[in-house]
């Protein structure tokens, strides 16, 4: 089979799935709160899938094994940040859950602008955060670029392809919604992890005859690759992974796409079970992990990280598991890109054209926020094709950046009552402007620490230190009447 | 109770910290030496995520006594 026949065949199938996903997905779309957070019901199953879907994306399959191909076990750091971050989610999503049934949340913005008072806070983290997000759907349409690349050997372009792959997602997302989105999730994931199982066993029976034998291979080959730091990332240490994984950690639940699924749950019951069996899904980092570092000995090494993954598979694959393959990372990319745009539409929406022209009807901003999906989907891809220096620096920063709002949104939206607006305000530009000045000028880590950290330990100082020397903020409760009110809703 | 629910919390997300950041550089940070045939820290980070979730299931269980007495009698 041409690789023009596996893209096209892979193609049409991702499309079938986007499009069968966006149908099943329609109903219940009524409204705002319908489309954007499933009217709060979403089950235990389906939120896994969804969680999983926009957490494990074309990073996880392509990125992390090129991540531990060229920079060694500074990759496991990807390992630990997530599950940190579940132990964080806890109790941090179902209080937001709690505050969001309340008070009628169903963005970060909408949780921002009541908690501090201010309409102001709220239009102002929209934009900054509508704007990061953009950025980080480069990561997917990079992930989908590779897959052109690679395995269709130059016979789509990639331009060609990433348009029409996205065309898709748009009309998937305009009819489906965040439950669509889900639906697609479920095929998404199911398929990533069959690739990632088959490529986990393959690789090491057909380049090194066994896992024993892989395993030999790595300890006595390339034993440096194993430890920290390694001898090819020289500066990323012990102490770099504290606090890499500290400050991503904290920082992976203010992303406003999973900030909001926080509020899609049934109920709060509902997001710790996801707490705790979502890190099994880290299984499937490390067998990806461990990829990276059989393709050291297998490609050996002087190839672009990303492009690994997809190398083996056309080398080991069949043609008809190739098609799959393509599907499984197509919907890795294309999927998990749905709930960014979903909420960046609604940020822009609701936080920003509502708060500005207060007259405009709750129904209004519905479709708004639907009919943005296509223009923001547009910006996305054209801002990665015309000025892709500008997406680069913008996701060196965008994870460090938007940790920064961890003071604002959990210690002073969740517990102390003491947080005053101006106190998250000036914190969060000490932590923008620092992280901008310690990151775009390479000097990450400072001193072995991750510097995203350090930004925002001097967040956290000018946070509390303003909010003390201000007014707080009036809207807010006591923590001890989130835990009641959480109760009663488990009950 | 509060006060419980926010200190079993803090000290499961302490423990996994230092479980996965903590424990691999001082206990498994030799590249040549393996267990179970795996290099030691491929070893201990495939161990950890099929580890974690059996902590935070007894932190769930916790969470759920104390929440069981929040409905009794209050959170404070």
């Amino acid at each position: 089979m041409s690789p023009l026949l596996i893209l096209l065949l892979g193609l049409v199938l991702t499309f079938g799935v986007l499009v069968a996903g966006g149908y099943a997905g329609r109903r219940k779309t009524d409204n705002l709160e319908g489309w954007l957070v499933d009217h709060r019901g979403m089950g235990s199953v389906l939120l896994w899938f969804l969680l999983g879907s926009e957490i494990y994306t074309a990073f996880t399959f392509q990125g992390l094994a090129g991540y531990s191909y060229t920079k060694g076990a500074a990759g496991f750091y990807n390992v630990a940040q997530n599950d940190v971050a579940y132990a964080i989610a806890f109790l941090v999503l179902p209080c937001i859950w709690v505050l969001g049934k309340k008070y009628g949340y169903v963005t970060q913005a909408d949780f921002v602008a009541h908690r501090y008072n201010s309409k102001a806070l709220g239009v102002f983290v929209a934009l900054s955060t509508a704007l990061i997000m953009i950025a980080y759907i480069d990561l997917n349409i990079t992930g989908l670029a590779a897959i052109f690349r690679v395995l269709g050997d130059g016979s789509i372009s990639p331009i060609v392809g990433n348009v029409l792959a996205f065309a898709v997602l748009a009309c998937a997302i305009f009819i489906g919604g965040i439950r669509g989105n889900a639906i697609q999730s479920v095929a998404k994931d199911l398929l990533m992890f069959a690739a990632v199982v088959a490529v986990f066993v393959v690789v090491p029976v057909h380049f090194f005859g066994g896992f024993g034998d892989m395993f030999t291979a790595f300890s006595t080959k390339i034993p440096h690759y194993f430890e920290l730091p390694s001898a090819t990332a020289k500066d990323l240490g012990p102490l770099w992974l504290i606090t890499t994984v500290l400050m991503t950690g904290m920082g992976q639940w203010m992303w406003p796409q999973w900030f909001g699924t926080a509020f899609t749950a049934a109920t709060p019951r509902t997001l710790k079970r996801q707490a705790v069996l979502m890190p099994f899904y880290q299984i499937v980092k490390v067998a990806v992990l461990t990829v990276g570092f059989a393709a050291v000995l297998a490609l050996g090494t002087g190839l672009a990280g990303n492009d690994v993954v997809m190398r083996i598979m056309r080398e080991l694959f069949p043609d008809w598991a190739l098609v799959l393959i393509v599907v499984a990372a197509m919907l890795s990319a294309i999927v998990p890109a749905g709930p960014i745009v979903m909420t960046s539409a609604s940020l822009l929406s609701r936080n920003v054209v509502q708060v500005l022209r207060p007259a405009t009807t709750d129904r209004s901003v519905f479709w708004l926020t639907k009919v943005l999906v296509f223009p923001l989907t547009g910006a996305a891809l054209v801002l990665t094709m015309l000025v892709p220096s500008l997406i680069v620096n913008v996701l060196l920063v965008a994870y460090s950046l938007v940790t920064q709002l961890f003071p604002g949104i959990v210690i002073g939206g969740i517990f102390w009552r003491r947080a005053s607006k101006q106190g998250m305000l000036a914190g969060l530009l000490t932590g923008w402007v620092l992280c901008g000045v310690l990151l775009l000028s390479g000097n990450d880590p400072v001193f072995g620490i991750n510097a995203g950290l350090i930004a925002l330990a001097a967040n956290i100082v000018v946070f509390v230190v303003v909010s003390l020397a201000t007014s707080p903020s009036p809207n807010t409760q006591r923590f001890a009447e989130t835990v009641e009110e959480m109760a009663a809703e488990s009950a | 109770m509060s006060l419980k629910i926010v200190g079993a919390w803090l000290v499961l997300n302490v423990v996994v910290l230092v479980l996965y950041t903590v424990i691999p550089p001082l206990l498994f940070n030799d590249g040549a030496g393996r267990i179970l045939g795996m290099p030691e820290m491929l070893f201990w980070f495939t161990l950890l995520p099929i580890t974690i979730p059996g902590l935070m299931a007894m932190l769930y269980l916790v969470d759920r006594r104390l929440m069981r007495a929040v409905q009794r009698g209050g959170a404070r």
